[in-house]
């Protein structure tokens, strides 16, 4: 089962270009960051005006340090990048997350 | 499982050293697998006893040329890997010891307990060292020996070393150890000015093992999952010695994923496995979400089969009848998972009645660092969800000036208790008082022997990721908040229940004359609080309205401010933060 966000719901901004896998590599920091909060919002079943860039992920998702892990395969699916568990050490905001994804882009 | 055709575990009581052990064991099974590393399901590293060896023997070669010689410390920063262990076995043989380190505590931690354990060689992670070296302290620390695993080719070590290429060619000697000589040293908190080093013996290690093992016995064909990081406790002891001196094999996984968990019972036909109650309860709610998609008849159909197996599993497990009914729910942890260990923290007693009902043997106990990895275990025989078990061989257990249900603080006594805290003699004074190690831990032994726990004395709490957390240690976070004064403490210290569970850290402020508790105030806090690792973080707060009771150093007379505050405010005065 591909458990992705569909697509349509990662681009829903609509600022944003529909883009494919294939462009991945060229998304803006607020694009990575927006594509996060939005896989965030469909896997955790959140509405997504409740998170913002720089929400403890634990506190307004309600997870604990295994659940944030689950997200962390989402995101390498979604980016098509390797994310060690240690990336998540000492992170609990969406936007340091985006930084570290980015940085591995 | 019969175990046929295989030479049996060593005989402990024959050795005088975890060294001396190993070193027999890696002769023992030479063609046995003893490791096995997967990454993302990726199999990386599959290694025999023999192999085991020689990576170890050349790297405990080069530790002795680099002037490493008994009784010098060599501390490990490492996720579960094959390096740990052989890194360990290496320090071991040369008659070193070993101090390991929680790979998930800050850079800032880590330079704080290599100062304090005086370790003479650290091995690490690329990615720990570089964070090592990013943080200002690292200006301020001789670290002398410096082994790095993984570092890309090229990358800029800093005067470390490539643990890959460090080893050296021609037979180490090796270095016999005693079973009163310090084996590791091992932080069962730590920092915050207060670190408690639990200096363990040899004999404390054998002796663990040997009872263990005599309850939960290993054999070649065992293949334990190590998920518990293995400078915890019970990854330690249940493994790597235990296995190793048993013929088994170790898997590690690098990760903690829950799917790619999953995965692993099944890929590596898992037998035995040790689980904190965070990675158990996260197993639970995966199994309840998939039986509720169950249609109606199928469901109705496990919860018969659920039924039947707890009738015939009522006075012991009965895993093979187990795996007939629930065939599914056991393929599920590969089929072949006949124990499955729990401990470290509290653990719901409806969770593992859930697991066990399903005919998955699972047993949980309770143990302390400083009383080497566990002093009580469930045998099973029968089931009980409501205790932590029995002591295990070799363990007295004592209660405290018990109440009229007698309920008190459980003292045990036993060759595993640690020889002492590193450098701290007046703490091990209080801690260990005529023999009986003094746990904190409020308990009771019922009728039939079993230990049941109710509380805690001391100001600390223990995370369902199975980590200590004492208030002192990250206090600090919060030096130059701009209030009069403030003071942490465990939920459960300043009101008492009895039960264990949702255990929480309360900050008690005082504010400052006229001061008000504003929005910019909170804001603060939360984001000193967000610079703490997520299990460390304080949950929510009170104010308090008179000066702290104080020592003639000013130290704040903690106990007499816990009686004050629970005198006067109750748990409904806490505002989440």
């Amino acid at each position: 089962m591909n458990e992705s966000a569909p697509r349509e719901v990662l681009h829903s901004s609509p600022k944003q270009e529909i883009c494919g896998d294939d462009v991945v590599l060229m998304k803006s920091p607020d694009r990575t960051l927006e594509e996060i909060l939005n896989l965030a919002a469909v896997h955790f079943k959140v509405p997504r005006e409740k998170l913002g860039p720089d929400d403890d992920f634990f506190k307004t998702l309600g997870i604990d340090s295994l659940q944030t892990l689950d997200l962390l395969t989402k995101l390498e699916n979604h980016f098509h990048i390797e994310l060690p568990d240690y990336e998540l050490q000492g992170v609990s905001d969406f936007r340091t997350l985006a930084n570290r994804i980015r940085a591995r882009l | 499982m019969a175990v046929v055709d295989k030479l049996p575990m060593l005989d402990l009581d024959q050795y005088s050293s975890l060294g001396a052990a190993l070193r027999d064991a890696l002769d023992r099974w030479p063609n046995e697998t003893c490791l096995i590393e997967s990454d993302r399901g990726r199999e990386k590293t599959r290694l025999t006893y023999s192999d085991f060896k020689e990576m170890a023997l050349p790297l405990a070669r080069a530790l002795a040329d680099a002037d490493f010689h008994a009784g010098d410390r060599a501390a490990i920063i490492m996720s579960n890997q094959s390096k740990w262990l052989i890194s360990a076995y290496a320090v071991f043989h040369g008659g070193g010891v070993v101090v390991p380190l929680d790979c998930k505590l800050t850079a800032a931690e880590h330079f704080e307990l290599l100062a304090h354990s005086r370790a003479k060689v650290l091995v690490t992670e690329y990615h720990l060292w570089r964070a090592l070296r990013e943080t200002a302290e690292y200006q301020n620390h001789e670290l002398g020996t410096v082994l790095v695993t993984e570092a890309p080719l090229g990358a800029d070590l800093a005067g470390a070393l490539r643990w890959e290429e460090f080893r050296q060619n021609g037979d180490p000697v090796f270095i016999p150890r005693q079973r009163e000589d310090t084996a590791c040293i091992v932080y069962s908190s730590g920092t915050g000015g207060c670190p408690k080093g639990c200096v363990l013996t040899h004999g404390n290690y054998l002796e663990q093992c040997k009872s263990l093992t005599a309850w939960y016995p290993f054999w070649p064909g065992v293949r334990y999952l190590s998920i518990l990081p293995t400078n915890h406790a019970i990854d330690f002891m249940v493994g790597f010695i235990g296995p190793f001196v048993c013929g088994a094999c170790v898997v590690h996984l690098r990760t903690l994923r829950p799917e790619l968990v999953r995965d692993a019972f099944v890929k590596f036909r898992i037998t035995h496995v040790s689980l904190v109650p965070l990675v158990l309860k996260n197993l639970e709610r995966g199994l309840r979400a998939k039986f509720a998609e169950l249609s109606p008849l199928r469901s109705a159909l496990l919860k018969r089969m659920i039924a039947l197996n707890k009738l015939l599993t009522r006075r012991r497990p009965h895993v093979k009848v187990s795996r007939r009914l629930l065939p599914q729910v056991h393929r599920a942890f590969g089929g072949e998972l006949s124990t499955l260990i729990t401990g470290g923290a509290f653990v719901e007693p409806s969770t593992l009645q859930f697991f066990y009902d399903l005919g998955i043997p699972v047993t949980n106990g309770y143990g302390l660092t400083e009383a080497g990895t566990a002093l009580t275990l469930n045998d099973l025989k029968p089931f009980r969800a409501d205790t932590v078990g029995k002591p295990l061989p070799g363990v007295e257990l004592r209660i405290l000036n018990p109440d009229a249900e007698g309920i008190g603080e459980v003292a045990a006594r036993s060759k595993t208790i640690m020889a002492r805290y590193l450098d701290a003699p007046e703490l091990t004074a209080e801690t260990i008082v005529d023999g009986w190690l003094l746990t904190g831990d409020l308990g009771r032994l019922d009728g039939s022997g079993h230990l049941q726990l109710f509380g805690r004395k001391k100001n600390m709490i223990v995370t369902e990721g199975g980590k200590n957390i004492y208030p002192e240690d990250i206090e600090t976070v919060f030096d130059g908040l701009p209030v009069k004064e403030y003071c942490i403490f465990a939920s459960n210290y300043l009101w008492p229940r009895m039960s264990l569970g949702e255990e929480l850290l309360v900050l008690v402020l005082r504010l400052v004359e006229n001061q008000e508790f504003t929005r910019a105030l909170e804001d603060e806090i939360v984001a000193r609080n967000r610079r703490l690792p997520d299990f460390k973080r304080v949950r929510g707060y009170v104010l308090w309205s008179r000066d702290f009771p104080r020592t003639a150093s000013l130290k704040i007379k903690r106990t007499l401010l816990a009686e004050e505050i629970q005198r006067s405010l109750d748990r409904a005065a806490v505002k989440e933060l």
